[in-house]
């Protein structure tokens, strides 16, 4: 539990701890499938990231604090460090090492044939940019692992990301790379960090179509959320035809979340990974990486939303319906708001949205517009390319 | 911001000696709406567009045998045009092309051409100035149209050491408010809003149901 920003702040590593915790609770997680994470090497890092970035990173890791250090305010802020968002922590260069490990080997595994499924919680940290910090984000495991991808098995990967925020970091970074294909769901950036993530973000050069972004209307609730999701997925999936898939699952989209203005439940959260699960299958002979990702509410809302990605890994044929007393009882002490018992949501969780209609249709066009061109372009490109 | 900083300067231009037939292809190949014609000291004469040839006729998708086509340019061109100079702010620009519904302003200096600005140029200016070019937050606050506002709402920006991105005040609903739109540079807003509020602020985004 290195990634720790200190008390107060909502990325908060305790989230990992409570989702494993339930999973044994509830007996569905062998210890033998559990493996540490190894620290990624310094030029696993350098796949992603500006050397000079890593330098500076680095050199605040061991002081955890700027004390002693001649470093000017411009130059922290130039590298996105120090922030109100992104704040100085001890060991913030290993954390990021650590992150950054546990999504590679979760690759490696898969890619190299000793799992079909791989789940790596601490990973997902889809903002940081090639010389920047950024939205609590050190260093992008994903960008790592996908250039990793790249480098070493020439795999085509499709990224999803269903986080409430726009995974710029990762756009960004494949932006011209028509070997990958980047499709974020995510609250609009017209009112959401990072601002990014509009319909007409395509890609460029030979990347062009293989970025694809369905920006949501704040206050969307499941159906909406779901069709969007199911459809855009699909469609994206049967036009590039990955070799592997890797799911970015902040769990942020919450109607519980503080940080943002999405209104799903738990109902999205058990379909994000049923549905990735079968493309998985349908496209790639199941190779499937998931990574965590934002996700603030860490006791009602993060524990479940995550073990269920682990659960339909597993092809978990249980009925899910309450939560482990014992599991209640001991996080119940480091909290003093309920924790839910079910593993589902009440009814009517929320006070009925009153702009329901428009938003949904709103949605249903931002869909339409962002598949229209993948259904034209990736055709006509993937008969070139492949 | 001014013209000179968003205006084209790779320009295609014809003498006004070639045929109409040239400056139709011209227009075609570099997919142009508008051709300045100029003489060899580059002295602006005058414009032609895909609006004067249809007014004029010319059928462009009729190139081969018609002989009007092979007129000179200068038969046709607008003469009687408005220019801008590269000094000029980009909202004068911007209230040219809509107040004499043009589609591009010829940038002038010295009679020389020096530049082109279309309508386009100031849409996506205006996209860049009111979306976010870095990541970052809105907070919208609806706030009193006095003197001297906008000093305690930054002064709480910078208690916080937040980055402001991108500031933009318009008028409200009503003649007494504005709004003010700011995009910080952070995804936590919590805090920041919560003290906005506290010192008496009227945030309307991030908006809680
Ligand atoms: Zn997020
Ligand atoms: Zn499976």
């Amino acid at each position: 539990m290195l990634y720790q920003f200190g008390p107060g702040h909502p990325f908060n590593p305790i989230r990992t701890k409570m989702t494993v915790d339930l999973l044994q609770c509830m007996g569905s997680l062998d210890d033998s499938y559990i493996l540490t994470p190894r620290f990624a090497r310094e030029e696993e890092i350098l796949l992603g990231h500006s050397k000079d970035y890593v330098d500076f990173v680095k050199s605040i890791d061991d002081a955890g604090t700027l004390d002693g250090h001649a470093i000017d305010e411009e130059l922290l802020l130039n590298y996105g460090i120090g922030t109100e968002d992104t704040p100085i922590f001890k060991n913030m260069h290993r954390a990021g090492l650590m992150a950054a490990g546990g999504t590679l080997e979760a690759i490696d595994l898969v890619l190299q044939g000793k799992a079909k499924h791989a789940l790596s919680l601490m990973g997902g940290l889809h903002h940081a940019l090639s010389g920047k910090g950024s939205g609590f984000c050190i260093y992008n495991d994903i960008v790592i692992g996908i250039k990793h991808i790249l480098k070493n098995y020439h795999k085509k990967v499709l990224y999803i990301d269903t986080d409430a925020h726009h995974g710029d970091g990762v756009q960004w970074a494949f932006y011209d790379e028509p070997g990958v294909c980047t499709l974020s769901l995510h609250e609009t950036g017209k009112y959401l960090f990072p601002g990014t993530g509009a319909v007409h973000e395509r890609g460029s050069g030979a990347g062009y179509a293989f970025t694809v972004n369905i920006p949501l209307e704040p206050f969307t609730e499941d159906d909406s959320f779901i069709e969007s999701y199911r459809e855009s997925f699909e469609k994206v999936a049967e036009y590039f035809k990955p070799d592997i898939i890797i799911t970015q699952n902040g769990a942020d989209a919450h109607y519980q979340d503080p940080l943002t203005h999405l209104m799903l439940t738990m109902k999205s959260y058990h379909f994000i990974p049923k549905l990735a699960h079968e493309l998985a299958h349908k496209y790639c002979q199941g190779k499937w990486v998931a990574l965590g990702g934002g996700g603030y509410n860490i006791f009602q809302v993060v524990p479940r939303a995550w073990a269920l990605i682990w659960l339909e890994m597993i092809h978990y044929q249980g009925r899910l319906d309450t939560l482990p007393r014992t599991w209640i009882e001991k996080w119940q002490k480091y909290w003093d708001g309920p924790i839910p018992e079910k593993w589902s949501d009440p009814q009517h969780p929320y006070e009925a949205i009153p702009r329901k209609e428009e938003i949904s249709y709103k949605n249903e066009m931002n869909l339409k517009n962002a598949l229209y061109s993948i259904s034209n372009e990736l055709v006509h490109k993937l008969d070139q390319r492949f | 911001m001014i013209v000179k900083e968003i205006m084209k300067t790779d320009l295609k231009t014809v003498l006004p000696s070639a045929t109409i037939y040239d400056a139709v292809r011209i227009m075609k190949t570099h997919n142009l709406r508008h051709l300045p014609v100029v003489n060899e000291s580059f002295h602006l004469l005058g414009i032609i567009s895909d609006r004067d040839l249809r007014d004029e006729g010319v059928d462009v998708f009729q190139m081969e045998d018609n002989n009007e086509l092979q007129n000179a340019v200068a038969t046709v061109m607008s003469t009687n045009l408005i220019t801008g100079t590269p000094l000029d702010f980009i909202e004068e620009a911007a209230a040219l092309l809509y107040e004499f519904k043009i589609g591009c302003l010829p940038i002038v200096l010295n009679k020389k051409l020096v530049g082109i600005i279309t309508g386009t140029d100031i849409l996506n200016t205006f996209v860049q100035i009111t979306g976010s070019h870095k990541p970052s937050s809105r907070i919208e606050i609806r706030i009193p149209n006095i003197p001297g506002i906008l000093c305690p709402i930054t002064y709480v920006f910078q208690r916080r050491r937040l980055n402001i991105i991108s500031i933009l005040l318009y008028p409200a609903e009503d003649e007494k408010h504005d709004r003010l739109v700011i995009r910080v540079q952070a995804m936590n807003t919590d805090a920041i809003v919560k003290e906005l509020k506290e010192e008496g602020f009227d945030v309307i985004w991030p908006e809680t149901l």
